[in-house]
């Protein structure tokens, strides 16, 4: 019986003495009370208010392209992309994907920037600079909500936040935006230089504040050009930027030392990639440039819009068409004419069947003028004339898309050699090339500063001369000739040949009037190819996300979605 | 014994069965004929000359020749007597009649024993050479049977345990039995309780039956403890090891899949490493872990995988709240509970125990595709050759498995049992989807101080290794070009380079992924009876898993290797469970009331840790995922900042590791009165380090109570018992550290020009985060009539689960994440369960058992989030065109059944070939997909309504036979491969469905509509099992030899046009061609989608043999 005492004291005792510690270890992420101990961990944590950009290249420059004149996405001969002829037809519904972009960057970016704010401004020393970089990077977030959403929350705090904020009139938005920007500007360093890189400086920030100016009459504000060509002078008048000499110059893979780029998205393959080569060319371009992957082959430039340019306008080297060569062909980047091939001949080029011609019926084959094949036979029965016919890789920049009745397929069908692809941002070439590219993207660049003071200049007075003058020193550079008086058609040719395919497109048609136009895919006419369109004011604006809308039951869903 | 030739085995060859077939084969052969090897005096001569010896020295000659041993009495046998004996290679048995014949001595050849004796002193000597012979003796037993009132009881049934050797008593209750010492005697009588009596040195054995009403006294495991099956006021399922599924179990739940109401083991495919779905009573949580907490000989959360079934002696289902609340936290879709086997006190002698079956598994059936001729016909394109692609990567796979168990107990109260077992499961797949696993398993028990101190321990380890695969080769046989070669000319595979085809064989050879397994658990505890009524236990456990996977698609594979030139990929996890338990229990009566109090703390702490590296661009396929620095991609490219599933493999290095603790107190008390009216009471408190500290403790407390009617007014029935309960549970976040507000790393930090790592805030932390509670309902009978012939039971549940843990939409702004883990919403699942069992026949050599079990749980979402707008949940689009792609199909909606199936009801064809559907006014339309969202109806449910179980066990003498069948009704499926498939667009590069009476080749655009959605109610035989248990051979070591074959799955009957209707619990995550994963999981808010990558379901036919020793 003792003995059992002592065991069960014994256990008992081990009953009790266990821990009732509920605290566990963290092992793999960081607690901030351990955190913040020098300025490499404090650049670190506000370096991340720029995480939100990460996709403003696939929002801005592929979505937005879409919509707008510039890009299609077509369903393909493999029935490869496809769905989007909604967004090219403008048929919005605010439940799809794309509706939530620009909100993703917008308002995360609003939050990170307010959190940080309120955590630099509890520190002990002096973070005015810090504080102005990050208000003028939270405007620039403003802004993108505003220019989209139109009616938005603009919850300023953090820790004391509303946690369902209510949204306010586009007018008071562009208000609370001017204002921050001008409260920041005087504090925001001026450098133009590697520690402004991809970042926020008094220059980008004008040149922001010169953008909402131009654009103020949409924000239901009164025209602010004076304003805006005043911004566009402060510029200016800092003296660091000036125009390259090669228009090309701005999108090389090395684009750092570019004196025209105003602001970039920083992008290095394995830190933020944008899959632009990928997105764009063609599935025979591995051969070409030497991806490690063959390219998806969706986005190519609408026809209408590749053929608006003039055949000597230096900048329709961004664009990729015509016959396809290997790399012995020596495809190569020229600062001034874009993407050339310097070898081009017969024994380079690329012939595949397997993408388009084989896998197409008969009637498609018809359609599209090819020689039609018997049961049993694949393109290797086709004489030589024919086989280069029917598989040279001959990019068509104007597609003639087959409808959905005719083919069977979802949606009306182009082929996959069919509309010229991307090529302003130098695509790398090499062997093994991985996906994404290295190029910095430009946000804002000095051609669109001196274009916004020539506009803002002309809407004042249409006989400016400045105004003629600025949009001369561009069209100069694009081998164009002179101009001798400025019509809104000028100016609004002009920045969609310059501005192409820089995320630009939808913000410059809605100024200028013209995202109600027909072209490429968005036509009233049932027979055109694509959803029919019916032109409305309301898609000026983007729906309110739907998930936004079931997460915040205080916001309404803007007029006609 | 004598090398065995075995005229089946030829060499490799002469046999269409593989390798592993021949081996088992030979096994069981060499195992069943090992009976008749007792042939040794037969073969056996010898030579002597001796002349004028005493016998004494032939004797020894005999013995030091060969392996004979004499066996005699010294008294009996004259050894000095002089004899002559020659002999030149002659049998024994010539000998010994040259040496006996005319003596006083008689001999007998008992194999390798000689017995010698006076003619007339037979019966001692035989019972010495018994003796001798098995180290046992044999007697002859004799004893009266006599009920609780003390009258005899003739026919009452007496059965050597193990043997089918018996007796019956005779009318005055008497029976006498010859018997071996160790031996058991079962006792069997209808409406008594079967009592099992081991042999030891009495001869005479009288048994008093007692009436067994109901099984009333089984014991039940309950969690920290036991009860009579008689007390139980919850509803709780027992399955002994009887009443288990057979044939081929890869996972233990399989044992019960159909066997209890309201569980659903649920797979759709033979795919072995797929783990079995399992739900108790419906969906209980949204994000929380929805299957039923398994709680294996005390260890919470013990892995199923790791047993072997071989090693289970029972399971008991704790199905509502109030038999679960004791588990508190994790219990909240009820406890499965298992018990492994021990050794069997009071059985002196060593049990031990061969199994081995060996399985043939094949596809059950499959969907209808086009052949070669018919593809071709219908204008598809031609690429010169026939092949059948299903035949091409499928096989008939052979499985096999071995169990080998010992246990036992010795007299100074040692218990013991250890058990080894080893499997190797081949499915259909050719080259893939196998495992080959072994487990040992090792219990102890030792008394102390007469009984008073009882130490165990176990100690179990599994290693598995996992050949994965990739079973999209299966989805990809049946939709590739059967026109393309296998091969190229140049002897490399064949790839059409079409978007999303991949050559199905070079899915399989070109890419391996294999999972290995270690498993350890480790347990020892001890139970000090301080007081006759008064016992406190303490228990530790340890349970470490860890697994590694590595995984390589060669460089040509197009798979996942060519885009990278070769990608490999190395994942390993550790971790470390330990679980403390301690329980004092006290047990007492006063009067007619008997009363049990349990307090306890039971305490856990999960660590996990992890690593996983990846890498590309490699020189040669040789070294696989062996050597991870071969590859040039990370040196080249740079590492990806976080692991994605995406169609190109990258350049990863990651680890992470993370711990969780939790700790509660309880209590317990039940209440007797008079084996009639009954009360438990439980209460648990528990802490979790998965909340904040504000949060972290929940309050899980269960009522219940019970009245057996039958017996408080003496009805005249065997049972009547009406039982009530209510409770709380609760459940922990997935997340470790969803309540703390962390940072983290985040992309595209940039300073200074150049990249930096940025920090960020943790993704969406929720210091508020909480328990998700669970309250339930439970009215359930338990009857028995007939002398119990028939029994059963029956239950109405109701349970609500609130705050549910889910991951939501926030607002941003505010916030700068847009997703956080909250408590929102309610779930509310109701039904009710039927268990009977009636004894059709039962007699001597004949017995009838017809059980069965019907069920029902239908759950709602009451709520899905209280601070939103949000009430309509969709699930992810079609698969497989890209006309449908869009279509969300399932919806899950405020108010309505979890898994509504919406489309628009399907009119006709238009002469284009066109789908005309009803838009949502009635009037009809050509089927676009942009309308679906405004234009689909509910059609149709996803969840069934019934599930039904039924059994018919039959005994003939040493025959049995069970026919299991199991139905579910009222579930309707859409069918994603008609939907994409059975159209000729995209015939040009893929092919397509002819399934018949539907295909019609003028239909040329892949549509969705209510064509598609099938009713899937169906009604399989799953299980037929026919066993034959071997007479028992005089001298053979065998204690019992039982044969039997099993098939699996053999007939399914439903109106469903696809391969298998068998329902989908949940929509596994995007298995888009060219992800590299399985989807073994997905969301369970949208069941009902038959994707079209699933893999197809097989039949097994399996034959075995079970051996005691």
């Amino acid at each position: 019986m003792r003995k059992i005492k002592i065991i069960s004291i014994a256990i008992l005792g081990l009953l009790f003495a266990q821990s009732c510690e509920l605290e566990p270890e963290i092992y793999s992420e960081i607690r901030p009370e351990n955190f913040f101990e020098d300025d490499q961990q404090l650049v670190a944590f506000t370096s991340s208010a720029y995480s939100s950009l990460g996709g403003y290249f696939g929002q801005m420059i592929q979505e937005q392209g879409v919509m707008s004149y510039e890009l299609s996405n077509a369903l393909r001969s493999n029935d490869g992309w496809g769905t989007n002829t909604d967004l090219m037809a403008h048929n919005f519904s605010a439940n799809e994907g794309w509706a939530s972009g620009p909100w993703n960057i917008a308002f995360p970016g609003v939050a990170t920037c307010n959190r940080l704010i309120e955590f630099l401004q509890s520190l002990d020393t002096d973070q005015t600079a810090a504080i102005a970089e990050l208000r003028a990077l939270r405007a620039f977030y403003l802004w993108i909500g505003l220019d989209h959403y139109g009616n938005i929350p603009t919850e300023l705090r953090f820790a004391e936040a509303d946690p369902t904020p209510s949204q306010v009139t586009p007018a008071e938005a562009y208000a609370i935006i001017e204002a921050e920007l001008l409260s920041a500007i005087p504090d925001l360093n001026p450098a133009k230089d590697q520690s402004t890189y991809a970042k926020i400086n008094q220059g980008t920030a004008n040149m922001l504040l010169a953008t909402l100016y131009i654009n103020a009459e949409r924000y239901g504000v009164s025209p602010k050009w004076a304003e805006a060509s005043a911004a566009a002078q402060n510029v200016i008048e800092t003296g660091a930027y000036s125009l390259e000499s090669g228009y090309f110059s701005n999108f090389l893979i090395s684009n750092e030392g570019s004196a025209e780029n105003i602001w970039v998205i920083p992008y290095e393959r394995n830190q933020i990639g944008n899959a632009i080569a990928h997105a764009t060319l063609h599935q025979s371009a591995s051969p070409t440039f030497g991806l490690a992957a063959q390219p998806w082959g969706g986005y190519s430039v609408k026809g209408d819009f590749y053929n608006s340019f003039d055949t000597n306008d230096n900048r329709r080297g961004m664009f990729i068409a015509g016959q396809q060569y290997t790399q012995e062909a020596g495809p190569l980047w020229d600062a001034t004419q874009g993407f050339i091939y310097t070898n081009a001949s017969d024994e380079f080029r690329i012939i595949d069947c397997g993408e388009d011609y084989n896998i197409l019926s008969n009637v498609e084959r018809a359609h599209w003028g090819f020689v039609q094949l018997a049961d049993g036979q694949s393109a290797e029965d086709l004489s030589p004339a024919e086989l280069q016919a029917a598989c040279g890789i001959v990019i068509q920049p104007n597609p003639n898309p087959i409808k959905r009745e005719v083919s069977g397929r979802a949606e009306d069908m182009i082929l996959y050699r069919e509309g010229a692809r991307m090529a302003k941002y130098e695509h790398e070439i090499g062997s093994g090339v991985g996906t994404g590219s290295n190029n910095d993207i430009p946000i804002f660049r000095y051609a669109e500063t001196l274009l916004i003071r020539a506009e803002a200049l002309w809407r004042q007075n249409n006989g400016s001369a400045e105004a003629l003058s600025l949009v001369n020193q561009i069209r100069d550079r694009a081998g164009l000739p002179v101009l001798g008086a400025l019509t809104a058609d000028d100016l609004y040719k002009e920045y969609k040949h310059e501005m192409a395919l820089e995320g630009h497109s939808r913000q410059i048609a809605i100024r200028f009037g013209r995202w109600e136009d027909e072209w490429n895919w968005k036509s009233t006419d049932p027979n055109a190819a694509g959803d029919t369109y019916l032109p409305s004011p309301n898609n000026r604006w983007y729906p309110i996300p739907e998930a936004e809308l079931n997460a915040n039951p205080n916001l309404v869903q803007n007029t006609g979605f | 014994m004598k090398k065995l030739i075995n005229p089946w085995f030829k060499g490799p060859g002469t046999l269409t069965f593989n390798l592993k077939m021949k081996l088992s084969l030979l096994f069981m052969l060499t195992t069943m004929f090992g009976l008749h090897a007792n042939s040794y005096s037969q073969n056996t001569k010898l030579s002597l000359d001796m002349d004028n010896v005493t016998l004494g020295t032939v004797i020894d000659e005999i013995e030091s020749q060969t392996e004979f041993k004499f066996i005699f009495h010294v008294k009996t046998v004259d050894l000095n007597r002089l004899v002559s004996v020659k002999a030149n290679k002659k049998r024994v048995n010539k000998i010994l009649k040259d040496l006996f014949g005319e003596s006083q001595t008689e001999y007998e050849i008992l194999d390798r024993k000689i017995l010698l004796r006076l003619t007339r002193e037979t019966a001692f000597l035989e019972e010495e050479a018994n003796s001798l012979n098995n180290g046992l003796r044999q007697s002859e037993v004799t004893g009266q049977v006599v009920d609780e009132d003390g009258v005899p009881l003739g026919g009452v049934n007496i059965l050597i345990e193990g043997t089918v050797q018996g007796s019956q008593s005779d009318f005055d209750g008497n029976y006498s039995i010859t018997v071996d010492t160790g031996q058991i005697l079962a006792f069997s009588y209808l409406g008594m309780k079967t009592q099992r009596i081991p042999v030891e040195n009495d001869l005479v054995i009288n048994v008093t039956m007692v009436s067994d009403a109901a099984g009333l006294d089984e014991v039940v495991v309950v969690g920290y403890g036991t009860q009579k099956r008689k007390e139980i006021t919850s509803a709780v399922v027992s399955v002994g090891e009887e009443d288990f599924n057979k044939g081929n179990v890869t996972d233990p739940v399989q044992l019960l899949r159909g066997r209890v109401a309201g569980l659903q083991v649920g797979r759709a495919g033979g795919n072995p490493n797929q783990p079995f779905t399992v739900r108790l009573r419906g969906i209980n949580s949204i994000s929380g872990d929805s299957s039923p907490l398994v709680v294996i000989d005390g260890i919470l959360g013990g892995a199923l995988d790791a047993l072997d079934p071989n090693d289970i002696a029972s399971i008991e289902v704790l199905k509502d709240a109030s038999a679960a609340a004791i588990y508190g936290a994790r219990a909240s879709a009820g406890v499965i509970l298992v018990s492994t086997k021990t050794g069997t006190r009071g059985e002196k002698k060593p049990r031990l125990q061969y199994n081995t079956n060996v399985s043939f598994e094949s596809i059950a059936r499959a969907p209808e595709i086009a052949t070669a001729a018919r593809y071709r016909e219908l204008g598809g394109q031609d690429l010169g050759s026939s092949t059948v692609w299903l035949d091409e990567v499928t096989q008939t796979g052979v499985s096999n498995i071995h169990n080998l168990s010992y246990s036992g107990t010795s007299e100074n109260g040692l218990g013991y049992r250890a058990s080894v077992n080893y499997r190797d499961v081949e499915s259909v797949l050719s080259n893939s989807s196998e495992f080959k696993q072994l487990n040992a398993r090792l219990r102890i028990s030792q008394n102390f101080f007469d009984d008073k101190l009882t130490l165990f321990g176990s100690l179990a380890t599994t290693s598995r290794e996992e050949d994965q695969g990739f079973q999209h080769s299966l989805s990809q046989a049946l939709y590739f070009n059967p026109t393309a070669p296998v091969f190229d000319a140049d002897g490399s595979y064949f790839e059409t380079q079409d978007q999303d085809r991949f050559n199905p064989v070079a899915i399989n050879n070109q890419n391996v992924r294999d999972r290995n397994l270690n498993r350890q658990v480790m347990n020892i505890g001890g139970d000090l009876r301080i007081l006759d009524n008064l016992v406190l236990s303490g228990t530790y456990t340890l349970q470490r898993s860890s697994e590694l996977i590595g995984e390589y698609s060669a460089r040509d594979a197009l798979w996942g290797g060519t885009l990278v030139n070769g990608w490999a990929r190395r994942a390993t996890t550790d971790d470390k469970y330990q679980q403390f338990d301690a329980t004092l229990a006290y047990s007492g009566n006063a009067g007619k009331l008997d009363y049990k109090v349990i307090v306890g703390q039971s305490w856990n702490n999960q660590n996990i840790q992890s690593a996983v590296v990846s890498n590309t661009d490699f020189i040669t396929d040789e070294f696989s995922y062996n050597n991870m620095a071969a590859g040039q991609g990370i040196n080249r490219n740079g590492v990806v900042s976080g692991e994605s599933n995406s169609a190109q493999p990258q350049n990863f290095v990651g680890s992470n590791r993370q711990e969780s603790i939790s700790n509660a107190y309880f209590v317990r008390t039940n209440f007797n009165y008079n084996d009639a009216l009954f009360l438990a009471g439980t209460y648990r408190r528990e802490g979790s380090s998965r909340f904040g500290a504000n949060n972290r403790w929940g309050n899980f407390w269960a009522l219940s109570a019970g009245a057996d009617v039958a017996r408080i007014f003496k009805l005249p029935v065997d049972q009547l018992k009406l039982r009530a309960g209510y409770g709380v549970t609760g459940t922990l976040p997935n997340s470790f550290t969803g309540y703390l507000g962390t940072l983290r790393l985040a992309s595209g930090g940039f300073a200074n020009g150049e990249f930096i790592s940025a920090v960020t805030a943790a993704t969406g932390a929720n210091p508020d985060l909480k328990w998700e509670e669970k309250a339930e309902l439970n009215l359930g009978v338990d009857f028995a009539l007939f002398e119990r012939r028939l029994s059963g039971s029956f239950d109405y549940f109701k349970r609500n689960t609130t705050d549910l843990l889910n991951v939501v939409a926030v607002p941003s702004p505010p916030n700068d994440v847009g997703t956080q883990l909250r408590n929102v919403g309610e779930l509310q699942t109701k039904g009710v369960e039927m268990q009977l069992s009636y004894d059709a026949v039962r007699k001597a050599d004949f017995d009838w058992n017809i059980s069965g079990n019907l069920s029902t749980a239908q759950t709602r979402l009451i709520e899905f989030n209280a601070e939103t707008d949000q009430t309509i949940l969709r699930s992810r689009g079609l698969e497989g065109a890209v006309a449908i792609g869009i279509v969300q199909p399932v919806r899950t909606e405020e108010g309505q059944e979890i898994g509504q199936i919406y489309a628009q009801p399907f009119v006709r064809y238009d002469p284009n070939g066109d789908p005309i559907v009803l838009l949502g006014d009635g009037t009809e339309a050509v089927f676009d997909a942009n309308l679906f969202e405004d234009e689909a109806r509910n059609v149709a449910d996803a969840l069934p309504n019934l599930f039904v179980g039924l059994t018919n066990a039959f005994r003939y003498k040493n025959v049995d036979l069970s026919i299991f069948l199991r139905g579910t009704f009222g579930h309707s499926m859409i069918n994603e491969s008609r939907a994409a498939y059975e159209n000729v667009s995209g015939i040009a590069i893929r092919n397509i469905l002819v399934t018949s009476g539907e295909f019609d080749p003028t239909i040329t655009v892949p549509h969705y509509s209510s064509r598609y959605v099938e009713d899937a109610s169906f009604v399989k035989i799953d299980n037929v099992s026919l066993g034959y248990t071997l007479p028992k051979f005089d001298k053979s070591p065998f204690q019992s030899i039982r044969i039997f074959v099993t098939g699996q799955n053999l007939v399914t009957f439903t109106g469903y046009k696809g391969a298998d209707p068998e329902l989908r619990n949940f929509d596994p995550a995007s298995s888009a061609e060219g992800r590299r994963i399985n989807s073994f999981s997905g969301d369970r808010l949208f069941p009902g989608i038959d994707r079209y990558t699933t893999f197809l379901p097989t039949r097994t036919i399996t034959v075995g043999v079970n051996v005691g020793f």
